[in-house]
């Protein structure tokens, strides 16, 4: 059997393995293994063994417990609740603003923590009674819970960024500042989309909270300092240099441990609960890393990869045209597979041909990051509509998925906007790094 | 945890309290590689004088953490599946589907679990130690072994239990 054969079963085997609930992570170990064991039967228990080793041992790694634990320090120590307070302070009062003070504290959260799932469940937590008390819309205030949390993979640190870091030996840090900027724009746009909702049906926010007084609000900021400090800090001090970023979160993470102790949160069962939940997400993307290199390896040894980029070439395709027509495929595949799924799944192959076109890896990892969070809106596996869901119990599934919509399509406009104006996530790495 | 006859109720509990060790041990190396990263930083910045191999130290603690962590989100099903089966068919399939997958999932984690016993048992002679301490990365390895050990056989306890529960609900079912 020729390799590209294998590479083509390979990926129908991957496919069933995903399609009957196999995890993502043991799927794509048991296919590279095997695959790698059909063309180089002696090299298969060394490379499975190697991989999972080296990427266990991976220095740059270190970032995402670190980061992981910082996101769930800030949890515990009541720093994420006082970001929602400032932001409900300042915002709530506008039509549609508790809505926004909801994007708004899981952008904030976001810069604490790569997760986007930690974002929907920290922040829904507290904004979800807030909006069901001033009679917002459910579909509105869920799809607000579950778009916002999408932003903890986009603003940095994000441990989507960090996959497809290691995944394409890109700078951790580029990345990182290249999110920066987009972050920002699409929180942007999803306060503009909860905007023109309320606009065009004021039912669907037919309340507001108290305009508070200026003092209030001032206060309100002071209490979210601590967490304004440490972002700032982290994020700061990698754009400045200062620090790298595997630095940045051991600093965040012990500040953020710091606080945590100052304000007497530190008990035994918060000390459990955030120790036990790092350790779980921290397992959930390392055993499907484990899975990719050994995945990527398979694919290394078909040649496929060769193949395909010699036949884009032939046919002539233009950059734009092939990050095009890769971008209209994750959002078709977002439809049905997970989004750190599909990373660690078509990084391997679509990596060599956008090299071979001279596409910026890193401009591209931030319209990948983006098309990731909209699978995690999309209907019927978004996994962040189904977060949002064990929180907001009697809310139907499809109300969420229908509030979802404004969402979807600003997280669309921000794949269009940076993509014509690529400067969107290369002006900070490039002013930092050069 | 489910109600199941006595020799699997005990082996099932024997992997949770196995479980806990992981985490605890994760835990503990999750610590270590904060104070290590901090201290690194501290004495780079601020004593000006950076710590030589202390990246030797943060990586082990990685692996510690790695394996904890890996070990530990089996059990609480935290490893990510895509459950799109379910708008295919109902228990009468996925019985059917979840036993394959779990025992491809068995296979490959013992594959995992024996290929780095095999690899790390090689040690020093192999050249496997970190670059600038030399610690030795053997004991690391059977750290990851161990745990993908442990993942094989929860799956292997859920394979049965599913075997057991054929005609009913599976209290190990990939939830969304």
């Amino acid at each position: 059997m020729d390799t590209t054969t294998i590479a083509i079963l390979g990926f129908a085997a991957l496919f069933l393995l995903l399609f009957i609930r196999m995890p993502v992570g043991t799927a794509m170990m048991l296919v590279g293994a095997g695959g790698i064991y059909a063309i180089r039967p002696q090299a298969s228990l060394p490379v499975v063994a190697g991989e999972i080793f080296s990427e266990a041992s991976n220095y740059p790694l270190t970032i995402l417990p670190l980061f992981i634990l910082m996101g769930n320090l800030a949890g515990v120590s009541g720093m994420s609740r006082d970001l929602y307070t400032a932001a409900h302070s300042w915002l709530g009062h506008m039509r549609g603003g508790l809505a926004s003070a909801t994007i708004v504290g899981c952008a904030g959260f976001s810069a604490l923590s790569g997760s986007s799932l930690a974002a929907a469940v920290t922040m829904g937590r507290v904004s979800l009674p807030e909006m069901q008390r001033y009679r917002y819309d459910n579909g509105l205030a869920t799809g607000a819970i579950a778009a916002g949390g999408t932003l903890g993979i986009l603003i940095p640190p994000s441990a989507g960024f960090v996959v497809y870091a290691i995944l394409t030996e890109e700078s951790v840090g580029r990345l990182f500042m290249a999110g920066v900027l987009p972050g920002l724009m699409l929180t942007g746009l999803f306060i503009l989309a909860i905007w023109l909702v309320v606009l065009r049906d004021p039912s669907k926010a037919p309340q507001s909270a108290e305009a508070e007084p200026m003092e209030a609000r001032i206060a309100a900021l002071g209490r979210a300092s601590w967490i304004v400090g440490i972002i700032l800090l982290t994020i700061g001090g990698i754009y400045t240099g200062a620090f790298s970023a595997v630095e940045a979160a051991g600093i965040g993470a012990l500040l953020a441990l710091g606080v945590t102790i100052l304000r007497g949160q530190l008990t035994w069962p918060n000390l459990r609960d955030v120790v036990t939940n790092t350790l779980k997400s921290t397992g959930t993307v390392f055993l499907i890393l484990f899975g990719a290199f050994v995945f990527k390896t398979f694919v290394g040894f078909t040649g496929v990869t060769y193949a395909l980029t010699q036949w884009v070439g032939a046919q002539g395709f233009t950059a734009m045209q092939v990050v095009v027509a890769i971008l209209l495929a994750f959002i078709v595949l977002g439809t049905f597979l997970e989004g750190f799924a599909i990373l660690v799944l078509t990084i391997p192959l679509v990596q060599p041909i956008l090299q071979s076109l001279g596409v910026d890896l890193i401009w591209f990892g931030v319209l990948m990051v983006i098309v990731l969070e909209m699978a995690l809106i999309s209907p019927p596996v978004g996994i962040n509509v189904f977060v949002v869901k064990g929180i907001a119990r009697e809310v139907p599934l499809g109300t969420i998925f229908r509030g979802i919509w404004p969402f979807w399509f600003a997280m669309l406009a921000a794949v269009i906007l940076v993509l014509l104006i690529p400067d969107l996530a290369l002006l900070l790495p490039d002013t930092m790094f050069g | 945890m489910s109600a199941l006859p006595a020799p699997l109720g005990t082996i099932e509990r024997g992997l949770h309290w196995i479980a806990g060790l992981f985490a605890l041990l994760g835990g503990l190396a999750l610590g270590v590689l904060g104070a290590v990263t901090g201290v690194s930083v501290f004495w780079r910045y601020v004593l000006n004088d950076p710590i030589f191999g202390i990246e030797d130290v943060s990586t082990m603690a990685l692996t510690v953490v790695v394996a904890g962590a890996v070990a530990y989100g089996a059990v609480h099903q935290s490893h990510v599946s895509v459950n799109v089966i379910k708008y295919a068919g109902g228990r009468e399939l996925t019985r059917v589907t979840d036993l394959a997958a779990r025992l491809g999932g068995i296979a490959i984690c013992s594959f995992a679990a024996y290929g780095l016993l095999t690899k790390g048992s090689c040690g020093l002679p192999c050249g496997a130690m970190t670059s600038n301490l030399g610690i030795i990365h053997t004991p690391f390895y059977y750290g990851l072994a161990a745990a993908m050990g442990f993942y094989a056989a929860l799956l292997a306890l859920h394979l049965v239990i599913g075997l057991l529960h054929w005609s009913g609900a599976d209290p190990n079912e990939t939830l969304d």
